[in-house]
């Protein structure tokens, strides 16, 4: 019986360290995301012909960071993936006016603050 | 069970892997694209025998590899389970009615993980129940299986929005209230199936249930929806965020989808059966009603005669 249970128990501790090794990983990559998401954010901000289409990567982003955030356990960066999202999704065609832009960039900047305290050195 | 596991997110994809070898599944492979996974599956390597697909890709998203992947004669019937994010609800319909069984949010939970592929393999094990039965029905030559039941399901190809009742049942559970009472299910009856079913033997019993329930999808493409056939000449079909429907134009619609089948069953010196369609049936405001009893009020309706409640029935027009 104390051999299943330490079986159960190594198994255990391997998954643990598996997660580990992942969410260590995901932290390594968030400059890049972090990147990608600053740029966008720009365009958003400044040239209103690409907001569109930038737009539609801080989507992208945020949702791909929302699934595997969340999944990680850093639940905090998948929550506010997550939200920023939906606020995307809830925005009527060609209706990005100044106030809803001023909103979603705060969200944004939010988002990115948090990437950041979790960012790991390679 | 092998798995094939399609996310765009290196990380997502190991992420799913140690889950699922922490559940016990230790044959699982991972691609990252649609294409790929069309490669895997449409070879003549190990079979897949449950996919789990991710909603949003590119270039090929979840939706579209479903399609395609159901196109592939051996994988009309692997359980596909879905993964999305709860923003995706539409995409989620849109899954379900290009033939994906089941759906998982992110972030992954694994309770929800290990139900979800327990139903994967109750959907595996029970197309290795129907290949068995229909090995049987080619070995004896299409003559009457013993064992086929006129009450059990019938499991359609090649119709739109087909699915089988335990798909559209797990839909409907995953509904919210409020959504579900957005839904409506109609029932069809094919008056003196088991006449029909007596006379005929089984294979083809089951290609007439599929030629009236290929003619009732027809007529209502113009609503999203999915068909059933849970047995006994019924036909079920659930028409998504559609509370209200015109029972006229579903019906007009019919008339014309049935006409080409009738010299189709003259040819066979047969007469095309009468088709009965219920009234509509909806979740009630407090109701509190699972997803099969939706379905069996829309086979009640159907079966009513016509002194009882709504009922109308007709034959295609010459």
């Amino acid at each position: 019986m104390s051999g299943a249970i330490e079986k159960s128990a190594a198994a255990q501790g391997s998954v643990e360290q598996a997660l580990e090794t992942l969410r260590r990983d995901f932290c390594r990559g968030l400059d890049e995301r972090i990147g990608r998401i600053e740029a966008a954010r720009v365009l958003v901000n400044t040239d209103t012909q690409d907001a569109e289409t930038a737009l539609a990567v801080i989507s992208a982003e945020a949702h791909r960071i929302s699934g595997v955030a969340g999944s990680l356990g850093l639940t905090p960066i998948g929550n506010r993936a997550r939200d920023i999202e939906a606020a995307i999704e809830r925005l009527p065609d060609g209706a990005l006016t100044p106030a809803r832009r001023t909103a979603l960039d705060a969200q944004v900047n939010d988002l990115l603050d948090l990437m950041e305290q979790n960012l790991l050195d390679d | 069970m092998r798995i094939l596991a399609v996310d765009d997110e290196q990380i997502f994809c190991d992420l799913l892997t140690t889950r699922l070898k922490q559940l016990g599944h230790t044959q699982v492979d991972t691609v990252l694209s649609g294409p790929d996974a069309l490669e895997i599956a449409s070879g003549e390597g190990r079979a897949v025998e449950c996919f789990i697909v991710d909603i949003q890709m590119k270039p090929m998203d979840g939706i579209e590899l479903v399609r395609h992947l159901r196109a592939i004669p051996h994988h009309q019937a692997t359980p596909i389970i879905m993964l999305s994010a709860l923003t995706d609800k539409s995409s989620i319909d849109a899954a379900f009615m290009a033939g994906a069984n089941d759906y998982i949010t992110k972030p992954l939970d694994m309770v929800e993980l290990k139900i979800r592929l327990e139903m994967a393999r109750k959907i595996l094990d029970e197309r290795a129940h129907a290949q068995l039965m229909h090995e049987h029905v080619l070995k004896q030559e299409a003559i009457l299986y013993p064992s086929a039941k006129f009450d059990g399901e019938i499991l359609l190809d090649e119709v739109d929005g087909a699915v089988s009742m335990l798909s559209m049942e797990n839909f409907l559970l995953k509904q919210g209230g409020f959504r579900l009472r957005q839904s409506s299910a109609i029932g069809f009856h094919m008056r003196g199936a088991e006449s029909y079913f007596e006379m005929l033997d089984p294979t083809y019993y089951a290609v007439l249930i599929g030629d009236l329930a290929q003619a009732i999808s027809q007529s209502l493409s113009a609503f999203p929806h999915m068909i059933v056939c849970p047995g006994k000449g019924d036909i079920v079909a659930l028409l998504i965020d559609q509370p209200r429907v015109d029972q006229e134009s579903i019906e007009t619609n019919l008339q014309q989808q049935l006409a080409p089948l009738r010299p189709r069953f003259a040819a066979i010196d047969m007469t095309l059966p009468e088709i009965s369609m219920g009234e509509p049936v909806r979740t009630g405001l407090f109701g509190k009603n699972g997803p099969t009893t939706l379905i069996s009020r829309a086979r009640r309706a159907a079966q009513s005669s016509n002194g009882n409640g709504y009922n109308i029935s007709f034959r295609a027009v010459a």
